[in-house]
This record gives structure tokens, C-alpha cells and sequence, in this order.
């Protein structure tokens, strides 16, 4: 022991990866007595705790969780200056506790492995090390100490064990000098990659020396499951068979439940029409209510089966060999690693896609993440998709066996996926350049999907969605309704003539609502994309929430119809409305223009309101919704001017 | 003419644009400029501030 090793007061790091226990281990060896505060300058937090000693205290500086010292995050940067005394108020540490998890040995060590090239003396703490032993897993401590050339320690702070001995080695090796246990060649050419290679290649043959792991056979057959549902060509083909099942499946399996919801709304609002007097209360209810939030309800037997579906690959550990094939195309067009989180949070809802962005570090690859998040399709454009396919591609087939709806929702799909990868590539490249940083992705074990999880997780879903219709989409209705409803008209009026009203079969009263004339306003604009008035009203309505659509549509048909007209299905009002000319409105080219521009469009003011907060700027929020808007406009006017250049209707 | 339904039916209007109306303000909070993030550095969970350690 030198010098150092006599003074009265230390100063001990406690670095580790995320989720390696080192929170657990900090609050066991300070006793929650610890100190919170900011790194200077920056959001990075600091934590600082009494660690006593024996007849010495100690303060103990908990890192923030890192994966490597590379310096590529802002974390790892504070990490590598505390380490070298570089922090202003934080001495250097005498000694660094590397807390390693002994589950996940190999990716733990590599930062253990960067720490002991900073000369400080290390030592490690092996954590979770009885979750290691009820795997029947063995490990040589010595032999993996002496092979590291640092103490290691196993340590349970639950069961008290190892902390006596862990304070024991950190005084003991004080003022030591770890002895780096391979070489590093940083001078030649391959710069950084040849240190990398040296250390993983240390790593590994540390860790078969001194472990036996005895779940080898598991171990060899998901080793070659990853092979192939990683495979780029063999994984992407999987990837695309198994979301056509589950779209194939969504669609037959949701046919007699869905059926079932619209007879129940159908017959309830048949009974409200019986049973309480004409007027405008039963027209509020039955056209307003029951057809607008009934419109949306029936559709809840595919979210509960979509959820169902991303639940199991969720929880079955197939979503995260998803996810490792997307990286590669992701890191292709410069997004970070961690972007893929967020972007398939979207898929449910882009709201907690783009909360989930705040674990990029960068702030342009964070922009980037937050700018693409809507495009991926979420739950609210479901309706819309299945409501388009139900009226006009239902039942077709492809090859006899595919159903052509299933291909047409997988198409919206990677629509999205795509256009998403192309404006990351633009940014990434234009006003967000920033390079790439490396990302680690670790793939969990396969196991059976837990019924309970996978449940719990399906009705949180389904329980939003109803929540949503019985609250924002019932509100919306009701206004919605009234726009259409008033002001009340007997006669036809301006818009419409004698003649023109002869040849609609539509109430006048409609055209010349308060909604009626918006939507003659808009229509200019909306005509070269194959849209009529009404689907403009819908469209309008739409940016309050996307689902609305259907809702909006079904008053619109429901307010719309004849007196004498026997109530029929969203559908069947959709394929038999005429316009003006007696022409179909809807024609399976506008169902599928529709589709595309609610795959590109911003449609839905919580997700403005999110992107304002988290990037805390108009002109960010504002550019979104411009560039989103735009760019669904002109690929809508592209599917349906191209499509009727190529003689489709 | 104000009968019974009409008055239900208004107040059902009134209820809904006023739910519609208090979302929409809740949401619009959401569009405040917060004091204590920089500008277009996020608002994630903490403030971009300096603080002392204790």
C-alpha cells in the first residue's frame, strides 16, 4: 500500500451498465444516505452517498449507467471525466467499483475492461449473483479474478453477502496500479476497432476459462433460431409472413364480433327510435351518438386482436429479433439504435413513442426519431384501414389464399415504415447531420408468452380505446352532429336546385349545414385527390383524431339519409353514396388514396401537442405538421391521378 | 320552440363543447412554452439549469 492507500477520507466510483443492480448495490452500501444533485451544466444526474468503511468514510459517486466509455453520449462523456478528475467538485475516485452483472458477463465486462485502462485501480462487484446460481450456471471467481488481474467479488445485497469483503478490497487496493491483462494495439491502422476486437476478444476467453454455463443445449437451439429469424433475407421473409398472418387473422377472426356490434348499435338505434318520440333528441341520439361512438366501438374486436398479437411476439422475445433487423436498415439511413424503441411504441400510439425518444442523447438523432414517429401506423388509423378494405376489397384474395385486405393493411404498414426511413435519411443528412453513434442490442431469451402479461397488456390497450370513444369521440359527435343538424332547412336552398336535388337521393339539409358548407368550401382543394364535400367534413373532423373519420362519416350518412331510408351499415352507405351526378362517390381508388394520405397525414392534436413538449420549440411542431401534411397530399394526389392514369377506378 | 327535448339536446351540445373546449385548453398547456427548459433542448425530466451539488 502507498501512500494513498493511508488516506483518511476516499473517493469511490460505482460504474456499471443499466439494469446491472448498481442502484441496489449504491443504496446497500450507503444506506439511502446519499446526495442528489446535476453534473454542472448539463441534465446528467449525481449521485453522491456516504460509504463507511470501518474507521473511514467514503464518498461514493454512482455513475450513470453506461454500456461503454466510448464518450459518444453525453453520460458516458461525465463518466470518462469523473474517472480522470476532470469535473469540477468531484475529485478524482481512488478506487472504481465495476458493478457487473453475472447473468450477462460478456457485455458487462466490456466496460469493466475500459475502466482498468484508465489506471485507477478496479474492482469488481458481481452482482445478481443468485439469479446466476438458480440457473445452475458455475463460475470460478479466482480464476476470473486472476485472469482480469482485479479483485472480484460476489455480491447479494439482498442477502447481505459479499459488502464486508467488496469495503475490505477497496482499501486494500488503494493507491494500487491495475495491470492492463491484454494488449492494446491503438496505433495501428484499424484505430479504435482493433481495441474493441482486443477486448471482446479478452472478454470471451476470460469468460469461458472461468464459466460453466449448463444450459448449453438452449442456449445452441435459440443460437440457431436467431440465425435464421435474423437472417437479412430468410428474417425479412418471416417478419413479412408473420405480420400477413396476423393481418389475415385480424380480419377473419374480428368478422362475427365486429358483424355482431354494428346489428347491436343498428338495433339499438332502432329501439331508441321506437321508443322515444320523434324529434330532435331521438335524431341526436341515433345519428349522433349511438352512429358516431357506435362507429368506432365495432371496430374494437380487431385492436383487441391486434394487441393480442404484438403482446405475444412482445413477450415470446420474437419483437427483439425484429427489432435487430430493422437496426440495420435503421443505422443505414443514420438513425440511432435507440430509435427503434420509440418507433415501435408508436405503432401503438405515437404519444409514448415520442415520450420514449428522451433516451437518445443526441438532440438531432432525437429530432430525427420524434419527426418519423407518426408515420408508423397506430391503432387510431386501424378503423379507417379496415373500414376502407371492409367496403371495397373485402373478401378478394391473392393467389387464391392470401386475403388482399390483409396485403393492402401490410402495405399501409410499410408505407409507413418506409416513407419514415426516406425523410430520416433527408434529415439525417440535411438539417439533423450528425453521425450514427454504435448501439449494442442485447436479445432476450425465447419463452412461452405469459398468458397474464399477454392479457394484461391487450385490455390496457382495448380499455383506452373504449375510454376514448365514450369521451373525446362522444364529444365530438355530439358537436359534429349539431354542425350537420343546423341550421335547419326545409326547403332546398342556394347550393342545390330542383333539379340536381331530384337526381340526389341525399337531404338537402345536409349540404346546407353549418359542416355542409365547410366542406363545399374545402372541396376545390380536395377534388383533384378523388375526396367529394363530405369526405372533406370527415377529413376536417379528423384532426381532432384520426378514428373520427369513421365516426364523422357515419353521422354524415346517418344525418344524410332519407326519412324513409332503412338504416344500413357504414359500409353499405359508403359503396351506394352518389354525388351530385348520380357518380359513385367511393370507388376502391379513393378508398385506397384515403388510406394513404391517413398513413402520411398528421392527423391527431395530442401527438402536436407532445411534439411541442418534448422538443420545446413552435418552429419544430409547425414544420412537422407542414412537411407531414404535404407530403400526404401530394402522394394521395399521386395514388389517385396515377391510379386513373392506369385505367383504375 | 323551446320544448323539453330541444332544451336536452342544447344542454348535451353545451356539455360536449365544453368537455371538447377543457381538452383542448388541458392539451394547450402542453403548447406553453416551459421557463425552466432551454430552447429546443426538450423538456424532458429535468431542467436544463445548473444545480449545485449539495
Amino acid at each position: 500500500m502507498n501512500q494513498d492507500g493511508n488516506k483518511p477520507h476516499l473517493t469511490i466510483a460505482l460504474a456499471g451498465n443499466p439494469n446491472a443492480g448498481k442502484t441496489t448495490l449504491f443504496n446497500s452500501l450507503t444506506g439511502l444516505n446519499q446526495k442528489v444533485a446535476n453534473y454542472p451544466g448539463v441534465t446528467v444526474e449525481r449521485k453522491e452517498g456516504v460509504w463507511n468503511i470501518g474507521d473511514r468514510s467514503a464518498t461514493l459517486i454512482d455513475l450513470p449507467g453506461l454500456y461503454s466509455l466510448d464518450a459518444t453520449s453525453l453520460d458516458e462523456e461525465i463518466a470518462r471525466n469523473v474517472i480522470t478528475g476532470q469535473v469540477e467538485n468531484v475529485p478524482k475516485p481512488d478506487v472504481i467499483v465495476s458493478v457487473v452483472d453475472a447473468t450477462n458477463l460478456e457485455r458487462n465486462l466490456y466496460l469493466s475492461t475500459q475502466l482498468l485502462e484508465y489506471g485507477v485501480p478496479v474492482v469488481i462487484a458481481l452482482t445478481m449473483i443468485d439469479v446466476f446460481e438458480k440457473r445452475k450456471h458455475e463460475i470460478d471467481i479466482d480464476k476470473l479474478s486472476e485472469t482480469l488481474g482485479v479483485p472480484v467479488i460476489a455480491v447479494n445485497s439482498k442477502a447481505d453477502r459479499g459488502k464486508d469483503e467488496l469495503a475490505d478490497t477497496v482499501v486494500k487496493i488503494v493507491g494500487s496500479a491495475p495491470k492492463l491483462p491484454y494488449e492494446l494495439n491503438g496505433d495501428s491502422p484499424d484505430g479504435d476497432n482493433s481495441r474493441i476486437f482486443a477486448r471482446y476478444g479478452f472478454i470471451s476467453n476470460a469468460v469461458q476459462e472461468s464459466v460453466r454455463h449448463n444450459d448449453k443445449i438452449e442456449h445452441r437451439v435459440s443460437e440457431r433460431i436467431d440465425r435464421i429469424l435474423t437472417h437479412k433475407v430468410f428474417g425479412l421473409a418471416i417478419l413479412v409472413l408473420i405480420l400477413l398472418t396476423v393481418f389475415q387473422a385480424i380480419f377473419s377472426w374480428a368478422t362475427l364480433p365486429m358483424d355482431l356490434l354494428e346489428s347491436g348499435f343498428g338495433a339499438l338505434g332502432d329501439g331508441v327510435r321506437t321508443l322515444l318520440p320523434e324529434g330532435i333528441l331521438a335524431d341526436l341520439i341515433v345519428d349522433g351518438i349511438i352512429a358516431g361512438v357506435g362507429g368506432v366501438l365495432v371496430f374494437l374486436p380487431q385492436i383487441l386482436l391486434l394487441f393480442l398479437f404484438i403482446s405475444i411476439l412482445e413477450d415470446s422475445g420474437y419483437m427483439a429479433r425484429a427489432a435487430f433487423l430493422l437496426d440495420k436498415l435503421m443505422s443505414r439511413v443514420g438513425l440511432h439504435g435507440k430509435a427503434f424503441l420509440p418507433l415501435m411504441s408508436s405503432f401503438a400510439c405515437a404519444i409514448p413513442g415520442i415520450m420514449a425518444t428522451r433516451t437518445i442523447e443526441d438532440k438531432r438523432d432525437r429530432f430525427a426519431t420524434i419527426l418519423i414517429a407518426p408515420f408508423m401506423s397506430c391503432s387510431a388509423r386501424l378503423p379507417v384501414y379496415t373500414l376502407m378494405i371492409g367496403a371495397f376489397f373485402a373478401g378478394q384474395t391473392v393467389l387464391g389464399f392470401v386475403s388482399l385486405g390483409a396485403i393492402l393493411m401490410l402495405a399501409m404498414y410499410a408505407l409507413g415504415i418506409s416513407v419514415a426511413l426516406v425523410v430520416a435519411y433527408i434529415l439525417k443528412r440535411t438539417i439533423l447531420k450528425a453521425p450514427p453513434p454504435p448501439f449494442i442490442m442485447e436479445l432476450p431469451p425465447y419463452r412461452m408468452p405469459s398468458l397474464r402479461t399477454v392479457f394484461q397488456n391487450m385490455l390496457t390497450r382495448a380499455w383506452l380505446f373504449v375510454k376514448r370513444a365514450g369521451t373525446v369521440i362522444l364529444a365530438i359527435s355530439i358537436i359534429l352532429w349539431a354542425l350537420m343538424y343546423f341550421p335547419r332547412s326545409s326547403q332546398p336552398t342556394v347550393v342545390t336546385d330542383q333539379q340536381t336535388e331530384s337526381a340526389n337521393p341525399e337531404s338537402s339539409q345536409l349540404r346546407n349545414s353549418f359542416a355542409g358548407k365547410l366542406g363545399h368550401t374545402i372541396e376545390p382543394v380536395i377534388r383533384p385527390l378523388g375526396f367529394d364535400w363530405k369526405i372533406g367534413v370527415a377529413l376536417i373532423a379528423s384532426f381532432a383524431a384520426r378514428e373520427v373519420l369513421v365516426s364523422t362519416l357515419s353521422i354524415i350518412y346517418n344525418v344524410g339519409k332519407d326519412e324513409n331510408e332503412q338504416s344500413e351499415t357504414l359500409i353499405s352507405a359508403i359503396r351506394d353514396a352518389k354525388d351530385d351526378n348520380g357518380n359513385r362517390v367511393w370507388t376502391p381508388l379513393t378508398a385506397l388514396t384515403l388510406m394513404v394520405f391517413f398513413v402520411l397525414a398528421m392527423q391527431c392534436m395530442s401527438t402536436i401537442a407532445i411534439v411541442r413538449r418534448e422538443t420545446n420549440s413552435w418552429g419544430w411542431t409547425i414544420f412537422m405538421v407542414t412537411y407531414m401534411t404535404g407530403l400526404a397530399y401530394v402522394a394521395a394526389l399521386i395514388t389517385y391521378q396515377g391510379g386513373k392514369m392506369l385505367g383504375f377506378e | 320552440m323551446f320544448d323539453l327535448q330541444f332544451l336536452i339536446v342544447a344542454l348535451l351540445i353545451a356539455g360536449a363543447a365544453t368537455y371538447a373546449a377543457w381538452t383542448f385548453m388541458r392539451k394547450s398547456r402542453s403548447f406553453s412554452k416551459k421557463s425552466d427548459c432551454a430552447d429546443d433542448c426538450g423538456c424532458s425530466s429535468k431542467s436544463k439549469t445548473p444545480k449545485a451539488a449539495h
